[in-house]
């Protein structure tokens, strides 16, 4: 098995205060690994990182075994890394279709000339293919019929799931999900759950960081534990489960 | 810029002269960046008719003084006074109606303001510089081989006082407390009972007062007011901000002063062409490098 | 023969609405420039020089000066990026001002006495040209690929690059194609001005250019021309109120701020006019 995400003793200091400290992860590529931890204890830092919204203070990441530690992030996005935030960025002036295509600019088989010098009646070659593109992938995360509202005047669960799927249209071999089902109810994290499972059933490889933990028992395959910065744990959702050091960072932050 | 004093032959002589027609100057653009950086601190916020407000300071002293009683304490007085008023009024009549539209359109707003200001007091006493009453009497003073001038002096020492009375009443009373709290984090200055519109409108008058301050020192030190004389410093305010960090009150009081001397010696030993090129390269300069300026801005207010 | 009034509003009209276009583009990656005049006067001063010095015929020299104002628009793009909001407005007004002080102080562009002796070159269908083909690479840019990476860049930057869109290329091309149109703006007005000094770009100006953009919708493609030509053409109409006309022109600034700061054609404005318009007509028609 291919490791599709690693990171090498990966350290991240904000004026001193080190947010991450010396994270080792190693990432199966097919895998749904779940990154849990308590409050502050570097999880989105971590994303932030892997997908080069910062660079790393210390250490290397590298991602279908090419160093990109320090690569910017449309560079990751491109190699075939995509994420979603923990507080929803969606753009929300454009439409729920257009914020889908957005997620295609990569797949554009234009150019600048090509933009302006095409004869008026001719349709600018691949708009057509990318529009296609973005409806399919709506119709595969149940958003199709909503697919000409505003992005901003979704439903909160809704929202997320646009997320994913613009997400989904930039055709990641790895998918980044910070908090997918927060602030969901039980019937919308159950369709989470599922879309997670299909999404997963494309053969793309799933890190995500959740709180909620019937979600991640019942996904994960493989959890990682930080807090504070470092990595306390890592194994099975049984092992983790049962793990003292897990226990007592829970209950200790509590 | 005629310099109000002698100037005699040794070089080190010239150079106070310049030390002191730079501080004076300075004065001026430090009180009128403080009214710019209290704002910005409170509302995030450029003010650009603030300069128009230093404008009619020096204006109402001006009539004040030609037509009511020569006294220039009454008119400082009632500069003060309608200058506050003034400010307070810009910000209910253009400001508060318009802050929902996003940040741009306050700015825009001010710039509409700006420009009836300056008509309508183009309009009132013609677009020509007009003469303002000598009422310092302008005496050299001797102190060994240094010559100061009258004015010069007033004007520091007042600007000091002025700038260390805000001083005081930003850190020590509670009003300061409560413009800080407001500027840091309007919500939570709410919820902890602070009455923000009334601090918003403190915060404007004393912007004002400034200003108005501000104008009728540029009146004295030059002789004359005109119109558009609150265009120039205006712009100038802005870039001594930027210099000295946006809503930062020490940063604007420091940048003031070491802009006018900086210009005052750039006029003095190049060139006088030059002098705004300075200013506004250093803001330049300090944006690509320090953009939170010299001593630093406030932070993202939460609102 | 329109009458030579008329024809010179009419010029100045579009020689503004390109203008206005050149603080449009930037505005559409986030990027607010208060200094655009810096461009203009670019423009403005190298068309000046071509034409007057080298004898550059003017098509050559127009399209030269908006490539040369263009290049110091993308270099002045790059530390422009890390600059956000209020602070760009403020430190591209100060750029502006250099770049004033030093078309003021260089002697070959007529320093203080300003640049004269420039030939009219400049007329109505010229400057229309020039507008219409900005308006039609404008409207082809917003339909694409890159129209949306730039309107993503404007909502959300951050969340634009991760989903694979260069962010500083985009930005960048953004602030120089602005920086282009007012290189275009200048030498047209040059040429149409005959005499230039560096008074004419300053504050005031690129102030001018925002106003216009602001007040026609900067969320609208239109936008900008209508503002221009209302804003140009209403002092003029009110010529018989000549004393108040500034006045007015300011109340009209603060009112629209409060009542539409939005502009007067909204995103979607002009789409509603032309649904309104079908549905009347439906109604007319059962």
């Amino acid at each position: 098995m291919m490791k599709i995400l690693e990171t090498k003793k990966v350290s991240k200091s904000f004026n001193g205060f080190r947010a991450l400290q010396d994270v080792d992860l190693s990432l199966e590529a097919g895998d749904i690994h779940a990154i849990i931890g308590p409050n502050g204890a570097g999880k989105t830092t971590f994303f932030n990182l892997i997908s080069g919204v910062y660079p790393a203070t210390t250490g290397a990441v590298h991602f279908l075994q090419k160093d990109i530690t320090r690569l910017k992030p449309y560079q990751i996005s491109i190699m075939g890394m995509a994420r979603t935030f923990q507080n929803i960025c969606l753009f929300p002036g454009m439409t729920v279709l257009e914020n889908v295509m957005v997620g295609r600019h990569a797949y554009n088989e234009s150019s600048i000339f090509k933009i302006f010098l095409r004869l008026p009646f001719r349709k600018l070659g691949g708009e057509q293919r990318i529009l296609e593109k973005a409806k399919e992938i709506l119709d595969f995360v149940g958003l199709y019929t909503q697919r000409d509202q505003m992005a901003s005047g979704l439903p909160y669960g809704d929202q997320r799931r646009l997320e994913i799927a613009r997400a989904l249209a930039t055709e990641p071999k790895l998918l980044l999900l910070d908090e997918p089902a927060a602030g969901m109810n039980t019937s919308e994290t159950e369709g989470i759950l599922e879309l997670i499972g299909k999404i997963d059933k494309m053969g793309i490889t799933i890190l995500l960081i959740e709180h909620d933990m019937k979600l991640v028992m019942g996904i994960a395959r493989t959890i990682t534990v930080l807090n504070f910065g470092q990595k306390i744990a890592e194994g099975t959702p049984d092992e983790i489960q049962n793990n003292e050091k897990v226990i007592e960072a829970y209950l200790g932050s509590e | 810029m005629t310099p109000l004093f002698s100037v005699s032959n040794n070089d080190m002589m010239i150079f106070i002269q310049q030390i002191l027609n730079g501080l004076m100057l300075g004065c001026t653009y430090a009180l009128v960046a403080l009214g710019y950086t209290l704002i910005f601190g409170l509302l995030r916020l450029i003010h650009m008719a603030h300069g128009e407000v230093l404008m009619i300071g020096a204006y109402v002293a001006l009539t004040i003084i030609a037509y009511l009683s020569g006294n220039l304490f009454i008119a400082m007085i009632g500069s003060m006074i309608l200058t506050a008023a003034l400010g307070i009024t810009i910000y209910f009549a253009s400001i508060r109606q318009v802050e929902k539209g996003g940040h741009l359109s306050p700015l825009v707003s001010t710039i509409g303001v700006a420009i009836i200001l300056q008509e309508i007091f183009t309009k009132l006493f013609t677009g020509e510089k007009i003469a303002f009453p000598e009422t310092i009497v302008s005496k050299n003073i001797t102190l060994g081989d240094i010559s100061f001038n009258t004015v010069q002096i007033f004007i520091i020492v007042l600007s000091f006082a002025t700038m260390f009375i805000l001083y005081r009443v930003l850190k020590g009373t509670m009003i300061g407390k409560c413009i800080r709290a407001v500027s840091e984090n309007t919500v939570t200055a709410q919820l902890l009972g602070v009455p923000v519109l009334w601090i918003i409108v403190v915060t404007f008058g004393i912007a004002s007062v400034l200003a108005g301050i501000a104008g009728v020192l540029v009146g004295i030190a030059y002789h004359n007011v005109y119109p558009l004389m609150g265009i120039e410093i205006g712009l100038k305010g802005l870039a001594i901000i930027i210099i000295g960090g946006m809503g930062n009150a020490r940063g604007a009081m420091f940048s003031g002063l070491l802009v006018g001397l900086m210009e005052i010696f750039s006029v003095a030993y190049i060139s006088s062409s030059y002098k705004d090129a300075f200013t506004f390269g250093l803001m330049v300069v300090i944006l690509i490098w320090k953009p939170g300026g010299l001593f630093g801005t406030v932070a993202e207010k939460r609102t | 023969m329109i009458d030579p009034y008329i024809e010179s509003v009419l010029i100045f009209v579009g020689i503004n609405a390109i203008l206005a276009y050149s603080f449009f583009i930037p505005m559409k990656t986030n990027q607010i420039s208060g200094g655009q005049g810096a461009f203009m006067a670019i423009g403005a001063y190298f068309s000046a020089a071509m034409t007057v010095n080298f004898h550059i015929p003017f098509p050559v020299a127009l399209v030269a000066s908006g490539l040369i104002a263009g290049l110091v628009g993308v270099l002045v793009g790059f530390p422009a990026l890390r600059i956000r909001g209020l602070y760009l407005v403020i430190m591209t007004l100060g750029f502006a001002e250099v770049v004033r002080v030093f078309f003021l102080t260089s002697d070959y562009f007529g320093a203080a006495y300003g640049f004269s002796g420039i030939q009219e070159l400049t007329n109505l269908s010229n400057v229309y040209v020039v507008l219409a083909v900005s308006i039609f690479f404008l409207y082809r840019l917003e339909k694409s690929y890159l129209g949306r990476a730039f309107e993503a860049i404007k909502e959300n930057d951050l969340a634009g690059e991760t989903l694979g869109i260069n962010v500083t290329k985009i930005k960048v091309i953004g602030f120089g194609l602005g920086a282009a149109s007012a290189g275009l703006g200048g030498a047209l007005y040059a040429h149409y001005a005959l005499f230039i000094d560096s008074n004419n770009f300053g504050f005031h100006r690129s102030i001018e250019m925002v106003i216009f953009a602001i007040f026609g919708g900067i969320n609208s493609l239109w936008g900008p021309v209508i503002g221009a030509a209302i804003l140009t053409v209403v002092p003029e109409v009110l010529r018989f109120i000549q004393e108040w006309r500034m006045i007015f022109y300011g109340m009209l600034i603060v009112l629209l701020m409060t009542f539409r700061p939005e502009g007067l054609i909204a995103k979607h404005t002009l789409q509603d006019i032309s649904n309104l318009v079908r549905k009347t007509k439906r109604d007319e028609n059962p």
